[in-house]
């Protein structure tokens, strides 16, 4: 059957979590809520990262201690097998939420940009129907393609971030730190559920990465350097704009590109560069519908993954269309209020792996 | 519900993976051989064997070959040292007769022979002084021998046959190669007789350690099959595995290599090749000495390399014959060129189509006059100039030599010229196509070129779908089954994705002292030491 997640390599590992955590990190983030009162994105940013990353790192310290190898088996074994199920199910919803949230605001900078004569529908099909070639064909191709395609993303990312440099003016960072160190906790808290989502998923595919110990190394590098692209992206969009500026602009970077660029001859490449960030974001929302696949499989039964995948991305498209074209207030309230409480899926396996280890320092269990 | 069920087989859920893995699973040998082609309606008659009597030996091959109707097959009956009734039985054409004459029929009248059996062994070393004998008691083997080219002697009162390689029919000399021509380098290709590729390919690597093994393949087996390797260096799983696939075949039509390539991948809808093929013995030898399998047959010119990677089907033999400074940028120019291929005519559609904003008001208007008189919407344009282009490819390989030159040279400056003066076509669209089709040519793997042509119309299609939007969706989801994509357990695209401990340059050429060694990814012998 299909639950084999195949075997992917550290520099894989590392790529797609990397992509996963900078793409939901940079172009998911409201600029009404960002910066609203200040911009301390480049402080908070990296640091919201950091601190996912911590807890990550315990999570996979405690299961490595307890012999557990995958997210799904944490959640029983600390649980037990009805509320390890309710608590995978949440870790399902996170993922795919934050996967519709990529989506959706791709298929909207898309529509805003590009194709804005085209109904949202046309947008939709081509990204969620590529989405579900790369979860259809598995991990191995989706950790693959991120390898294959991230040196270009490096290059054209330093590119569009050093072409500017010289609109870059320091006083935009006026006033440092930009937020009072409660509101930089506080944006950080609400923001850290799409970095969360980012790298708990590896949770559910360590047996592809041959490993805790190779799972932890990845990740490891893998957000690291996704933490410092995300510092260094955001300080450059601090250096050109000031944050009353930012407020008002929905999609900063591709801005950057736009504004910063009209004067040279790669002005009329930057919507080669917003295909390059659509290309990242594929890559990462088909990565977050493969692992919520296959946590949905490993939690209540199924052998094949690829079912799920296209359940999940048939549901997905009819809900970024619901979305884009605000049918039903409900549905936007309702998307709402499960973002607003998605930091509570944090608590779970930190929560898991608290009760394994006193469990297993108490001598009751050990899972061989 | 049957159509869902239907709709899940097609998309093949709940489908085991049982695809075979060199790089990741490397667990040893695979267990059987032969698991699959058994069961077939030869399987009675295989446990036949030679009988004593001649009579009914001979009877065997009068309704097995029907002789009264196919006088091909020749029966002479003789008498060996003037008291023992014997039989030779060749094909005519497929043996030599002179070798017949000289040292089976003539030693066996003149030379004396023992009163009582057994004969075939006496025989072999005292009366027939043929260089290749050997005695075969399973019948069906015996007739194998016949249809191959061999003279089968059958002796009144022995149970067994005695079998003279007399193979003699005629074949095409070795000659240049056809398609994969180079400017310093051997200049022979393989023909169509298995014997000879071999020793073409035994004289470029003179070791002891070189495997040739003999396979008969597919289900009348009377096709021979070639399996070569360096034992020592090749990784044993890969050759079980390619000998189980070459066991596997079923069919009794399989001609050639590009027949066995279909019977033994295992993606069979993908665009790409799952194993290189080469008409080359230079590049075959070069492959096996990095430790991977070929696989020859008898009537086929060509060699199937396996497994084979996207960076193996872009590279030339003539690259390591150079130096490695030209050898780099000959093929930094090929890639930019399969690149172009690729890349150009769908680019190009999306920007003069739906991203105006990213051209140049000079390049747009250079368009837009091109296209002032041209009737068609400009993705029919493309598509039609490129069918043009296919077309004239086609008539130009199917036609002999000069004449093809000549539709080449017709169908690209007269039909090109006539098309844009009858506003067929826009000029520049013409120059578009023209670079495609040039880059495409820079391909050396001809399957290869197939699969980027299908890509382009596919690039084409999206981008008049849907632009850049499209273009990019259709080359991430093609970059994913590339690297989804296994050639003998190998990933398509290693050394790159995934990211192996080579340190040979995938597409540059790196120093010759690089190219001696063994690949890591298809995890040699060499490599494991």
């Amino acid at each position: 059957m299909r639950i084999r997640e195949g075997k992917i390599g550290r520099q894989e590992s590392a790529a797609i979590i990397g992509i996963a955590v900078y793409v939901s990190m940079v172009f998911t983030l409201s600029s009404v809520e960002s910066y609203r009162s200040g911009n301390s994105t480049y402080l908070w940013v990296p640091a919201a990262i950091g601190l996912v990353l911590a807890e990550v790192l315990f999570v996979m310290y405690a299961m490595e201690k307890c012999g557990i190898s995958t997210l799904d088996m944490l959640f029983k074994t600390a649980f037990g097998k009805l509320f390890g199920g309710i608590a995978g199910a949440a870790v399902i919803v996170l993922l795919v939420l934050n996967a519709f949230e990529l989506l959706a605001d791709f298929v909207n900078l898309i529509h805003s940009f590009v194709f804005y004569d085209q109904p949202y529908w046309n947008i939709i099909l081509w990204i969620v129907a590529t989405v579900a070639l790369l979860g259809y064909l598995g991990l191995e191709p989706i950790a693959r393609t991120a390898r294959l395609l991230l040196p270009a993303f490096a290059v054209i990312l330093a590119l569009w971030l050093l072409l500017p440099a010289k609109s870059f003016d320091r006083s935009n960072l006026y006033p440092f730190p930009g937020n009072t160190f409660m509101e930089m906790m506080r944006l950080a808290w609400k923001n850290i559920p799409s970095a969360f989502a980012s790298i708990i998923a590896v949770l559910t595919i360590t047996n592809g990465m041959h490993g805790m110990k190779f799972a932890r190394n990845s990740c490891g590098i893998g957000v690291l350097c996704a933490l410092l692209a995300t510092g260094v992206t955001q300080l450059c969009l601090s250096l050109a704009y000031g944050y009353k500026d930012l407020l008002e602009i929905p999609y900063p970077l591709y801005r950057l590109d736009m504004m910063m660029l009209q004067e040279g001859y790669f002005f009329r490449m930057d919507k080669i560069a917003l295909f390059f960030w659509l290309t990242m974001g594929i890559i990462a929302a088909a990565y977050y519908v493969f692992t919520a696949s296959m946590m949905w499989c490993r939690c209540y039964g199924p052998k094949d993954t690829r079912p799920a995948v296209l359940s999940l991305c048939v549901i997905l498209a009819c809900a970024i269309q619901i979305q884009a074209e605000g049918y039903y207030e409900e549905f936007a309230k309702g998307i709402e209020a499960v973002d607003k409480w998605a930091w509570t899926v944090m608590l779970l396996p930190a929560g898991a792996s608290v009760i394994q280890l006193i469990k297993k320092r108490l001598g009751k269990e050990t899972v061989a | 519900m049957e159509s869902i069920k239907k709709l899940g087989r097609i998309l093949g859920f709940g489908r085991k993976r049982s695809e075979f893995e060199l790089l990741e699973t490397e667990s040893g040998e695979p267990g059987f051989f032969r698991e699959k082609s058994n069961g077939t309606p030869e399987q009675g008659q295989r446990k036949a064997e030679v009988d004593s009597s001649l009579e009914v030996n001979l009877e065997r091959i009068k309704n097995d070959y029907c002789t009264d109707i196919n006088p091909d097959v020749v029966v002479r009956r003789f008498t060996m040292g003037g008291k023992l009734p014997a039989a030779a039985v060749f094909i005519n054409g497929m043996a030599k007769r002179e070798t017949i004459n000289d040292f089976i029929i003539r030693e066996s009248m003149e030379k004396p022979v023992p009163d009582a059996p057994p004969y075939a062994q006496y025989l072999i070393n005292n009366v027939l002084s043929n260089c290749e004998m050997s005695t075969e008691k399973n019948w069906d083997k015996v007739k194998g021998c016949i249809n191959d080219g061999l003279t089968v002697v059958l002796v009144e009162g022995e149970a067994v046959a005695m079998v003279a390689d007399t193979r003699g029919y005629e074949y095409r000399p070795v000659g240049a190669p056809q398609n994969e021509k180079v400017v310093r380098g051997p200049q022979e290709g393989f023909n169509e007789n298995i014997r000879t590729n071999i020793t073409l390919i035994r004289r470029m690597i003179r070791r002891e350690d070189l495997i040739c093994e003999f396979r008969e393949v597919g289900s009348g087996e009377n096709i021979k099959a070639a399996v070569v390797y360096l034992k020592g260096t090749a990784n044993p799983a890969l050759v079980q595995e390619v000998k189980r696939r070459l066991a596997r075949v079923d069919t009794r039509m399989v001609m050639n290599t590009g027949i066995l390539e279909q019977l033994t991948e295992h993606h069979r809808f993908s665009p790409f090749p799952q194993l290189l093929c080469t008409e080359r013995p230079d590049r075959a030898a070069s492959h096996i000495m990095q430790g991977y399998v070929v696989v020859l047959l008898d009537g086929s010119p060509f060699a199937n390399i396996m497994p084979t990677t996207l960076f193996a089907l872009m590279a030339s033999s003539e690259d390591v014959y150079l130096r490695q400074l030209p050898g780099s940028i000959i093929r930094f120019i090929r890639y930019m060129g399969a690149i172009v291929s690729i890349l150009l005519p769908g680019f190009f559609l999306s920007l003069v189509l739906y991203h105006q904003g990213m051209m140049s008001t000079e390049a747009l208007s250079t368009v837009v006059a091109s296209r002032k008189m041209v009737f068609a919407p400009i993705g029919l344009e493309l598509l039609f100039l490129l069918a043009v282009f296919q077309l004239i490819r086609e008539a130009g390989l199917r036609v002999p030599g000069s004449i093809g030159q000549a539709i080449g040279i017709i169908g690209g400056l007269i039909l090109g010229q006539a098309a844009v003066t009858a506003n067929l076509a826009s000029s520049v669209m013409l120059i578009v196509v023209a670079l495609s089709g040039l880059g495409n040519f820079c391909i050396p793997d001809y399957s290869t070129q197939i699969s980027a042509s299908y890509i382009r119309i596919a690039l084409v299609a999206a981008a008049w779908m849907a632009g850049l939007l499209g273009v990019f969706c259709v080359m991430t989801g093609l970059l994913a089954m590339m690297c989804g994509l296994k050639s003998y357990g190998v990933p398509f695209l290693a050394p790159v994705a995934p990211k192996t401990n080579s340190r040979r340059p995938p597409v540059l050429r790196g120093p010759i002292t690089m190219h001696s060694g063994a690949k890591d990814f298809i995890n040699t012998m060499e490599e494991q030491r």
